[in-house]
């Protein structure tokens, strides 16, 4: 604003006074005037309005640039990279307009750079946090897989209850992680057919405790260690190893809870032989309000019922997500009474 | 209780400056480096008038604004916009009722300043009374 009166001042100022001073000479010329007096006062003002008008044109063309000049800077400012600035003057506004959209486009392009670098930082995350889950795998052949569908449903579940996207990425690495405390469990309890005696039993409820130690000094899986904690957790309290009780216990461990019991129960373990889609929702029913959480198991149900397909399904290939396979609308006749282990 | 100003500006000489004239006519001052430790702070704080910079990083002077008149207790709080960069251009794309907001293009002199801090004092002082609290 200021900038603009400034330019007009002088204009009008410069442009007024030569016509002043030719009017007052023309004026006195000779003894007898040139021009009357109100003549030379309608040239004055005449001269005036020119020098406003034309001060006014040349003013908004040097303060109307600069002010698309401010609103870019601000744009840029709040993350707008790439604005660009419509200017087609050719002085050195233009090429003020011409390096300021350059400088917005490298913006934009560094901008985008550093988003593929997180981008690919992120990538590698879950890469450490797969190949940690396969180090589970390699030491007990009967939960191989395990971490990767109860992962998939975990989601497909966090989803349906309306998780938002950070949460979801927490849940996707605490489900791919919820069993990695069974490192630190010996090889005979793990893979024991028989029933577990007391002792062995309390060694292989540690393993949620070991977990969350064992990813404890990783920064980015701090939020995640509740999750790993309590999977074991019955909403009743009756669970391990803290006995929490309903709503004490994180969400995403409820979710994983109940994934969790789904997949142990339609896969064959050393103890027991797999069920049917069909039994492991009736296992799901009568295990709601003790050890699963009614709503993610009544949300849980309905998934099994919509978008799962039959267990045995997931043999076919186990490096694809199962549920992208086959709808598992025939479930009678597809489901075979134990499931190989790959 | 005396009346507290929160003065938000990310360049250190003008916050003593800026400083100088509250306190000077009896402000009680907290200062904030940039918008978001404004917004922290007034979280914890109450106060009776907020006095800000326009450019400052993280969250600007108009952010600040926008999301202190989210609260309920910071709709009618008095707030002194200092800018450098004009009115017009600030408020462009801004939709949202500001409510009490004085605008003060910078490079001011400090006579302004005063004479608005003493006209938002005044109306501070008048609507405390009715106020229970």
């Amino acid at each position: 604003m200021t900038l603009f009166r400034t330019i007009t001042v002088m204009l009008i100022v410069l442009s007024t006074i030569p016509v002043m001073v030719t009017g007052a000479l023309i004026g006195n010329y000779g003894d007898k005037p040139f021009m009357l007096t109100w003549q030379l006062l309608l040239l004055g003002i005449f001269g005036i309005v020119l020098a406003i008008a034309i001060g006014t044109f040349f003013a908004l063309g040097i303060t109307r640039p600069i002010s698309k000049c401010v609103t870019g800077a601000l744009a840029i400012a709040r993350g707008n990279f790439g604005y660009s600035l419509d200017i087609k003057s050719r002085n050195e506004i233009g090429e003020l307009a011409h390096t300021f959209n350059y400088m917005s486009r490298q913006l934009l392009y560094y901008d985008n750079k550093n988003k593929e670098l997180l981008a690919s930082i992120e990538r590698a995350y879950l890469e450490t946090i797969r190949a940690l889950a396969n180090s589970i795998d390699a030491k007990d052949p009967y939960t191989r897989g395990h971490s990767m569908r109860v992962t998939e449903y975990a989601q497909m579940l966090g989803k349906d209850l309306g998780l938002e996207e950070n949460e979801l990425n927490l849940l996707s690495f605490g489900s791919t992680l919820h069993d990695i405390g069974k490192i630190g469990i010996r090889e005979e309890i793990l893979t024991k057919k028989t029933q577990l005696t007391d002792s062995e039993r309390k060694l292989m409820q540690q393993h949620p405790v070991l977990g969350e130690k064992i990813i404890e000094p990783v920064d980015f899986l701090q939020p995640v260690r509740p999750l790993i904690r309590h999977h074991h957790e019955w909403v009743d309290g009756s669970g391990y190893p803290d006995g929490l009780k309903g709503d004490q216990i994180p969400l995403g461990a409820r979710i994983i809870a109940t994934v969790d019991t789904y997949d142990a129960v339609t896969s064959k373990r050393p103890y027991q032989e797999a069920v049917t889609k069909h039994q492991a929702i009736e296992i799901l029913n009568k295990l709601r309000d003790t050890q699963l959480d009614p709503i993610v198991c009544d949300a849980m149900v309905r998934i099994v019922k919509t978008r799962l397909p039959p267990p045995s399904v997931e043999k076919v290939s186990p490096d694809k997500p199962s549920f992208l396979l086959d709808n598992g609308t025939e479930e009678s006749n597809s489901v075979p009474k134990t499931r190989e282990v790959v | 209780m005396s009346t507290r100003a929160l003065l938000c500006d990310d360049d250190m000489p003008i916050r003593k400056m800026l400083r100088d004239i509250l306190e000077e006519k009896g402000l009680f001052v907290i200062e904030a480096r940039d918008g978001q430790e404004a917004l922290s702070l007034l979280q914890k704080e109450d106060v009776d008038l907020v006095v800000t910079d326009f450019l400052m990083p993280k969250v600007d002077g108009l952010q600040l604004i926008r999301t202190l008149r989210a609260t309920e207790r910071n709709q009618l709080l008095p707030v002194v916009l200092l800018s450098a960069i004009s009115r017009k251009q600030i408020m462009r794309d801004e939709l949202a009722d500001l409510g009490p907001t004085y605008y003060i293009n910078k490079p001011f002199r400090p006579r302004k300043l005063r004479k608005l801090i003493e006209i938002i004092i005044q109306r501070i002082q008048k609507t405390k009374p009715n106020n229970p609290s």
